[in-house]
């Protein structure tokens, strides 16, 4: 069980790093009046690197409840504060992806400053959540492949971060 | 030394054969991709569109953007929604109050 868990694990850390998210588009063309090119590659560039981090969040969601249940992860704070912390990113996600959606093409001033407080918030949990979560997890090598997933959400948080002013 | 031409493999060669007869009908379809257990839209909206992205070309038009994305969105919000519910069963199973499932966020005020 455990060795399955593990190859899971592993399988979804490769996933995530060969995935990468830069800007999928280099030229729009029909760009509508007073919309930038830029404007539409930023916004393309934050939507992709957002679902990448839904992607592995989901991910990482499915690898703690299958340690859990494999006794790996018992019950207790450390469990609790992991799955909580990972809720908590998938209410960030669906906030960041309402918004982006209320404001199709528009990376101006405040899109920006609303995806990057949302993803700011992303990063914190993932800290709280590699200093107090997952140490519950009693297999190093277990422990591991979790942080590198909980690794990966931040390097695409940063890719978000970075297209803000 | 002889080269043996490389044929496509079934399963893409069937794919490119039936996006291709669609984009001349020019006809509208949805796909759909299992995520999580749940079938979320992939893609919804001209074939011709489909194919653009699906070839993975770079110059596409703004309108294929935007659709390509909303779809990107709306995927997102059924994955957030599957763990919120997951995470949910285990809170209750561990007798904590579940996390509440945000609603759609309120567009930005005029000239913000």
């Amino acid at each position: 069980m455990r060795r399955k868990i593990c190859t899971f694990l592993l399988a979804c850390s490769l996933t995530v790093a060969i995935a990468g998210c830069a800007a999928r588009v280099k030229t729009v063309t029909n760009l509508p009046a007073g919309v930038t090119q830029t404007q539409v590659q930023n916004w393309d560039a934050a939507v992709a690197d957002l679902q990448k981090i839904a992607s592995v969040t989901t991910s990482l969601r499915q690898s703690v409840i299958s340690l859990n249940k494999a006794g790996v992860f018992p019950d207790g704070p450390a469990y609790a504060d992991t799955i909580t912390g990972i809720g908590k990113i998938d209410e960030l996600q669906i906030e960041a992806s309402n918004y982006l959606q209320s404001v199709p093409s528009d990376w101006s001033l405040p899109t920006q400053q609303k995806i990057l407080a949302e993803t700011q918030q992303i990063q914190a949990i993932l800290t709280d959540m590699t200093n107090t979560g997952i140490v519950g997890i009693k297999d190093p090598a277990s422990q591991s492949q979790v942080a590198t997933l909980i690794s990966n959400i931040g390097a695409a948080a940063a890719l978000i971060i970075s297209l803000t002013a | 030394m002889s080269t043996k031409p490389v044929a496509p493999s079934p399963a893409t060669g069937a794919l490119s054969a039936i996006l291709a007869g669609l984009g001349q009908t020019n006809m509208i379809v949805s796909l759909g991709l299992q995520v999580a257990g749940i079938v979320v839209p992939l893609a919804k909206g001209l074939v011709s569109q489909i194919k653009l992205i699906s070839q993975g070309q770079t110059t596409v038009t703004y309108q294929v953007v935007v659709t390509t994305d909303e779809n990107s969105l709306q995927q997102i919000d059924a994955i957030s929604d599957a763990d919120l519910a997951a995470i949910n069963a285990e809170l209750a199973r561990l007798g904590k109050p579940p996390l509440p499932v945000p609603t759609s966020a309120a567009p930005p005020a005029a000239g913000s």
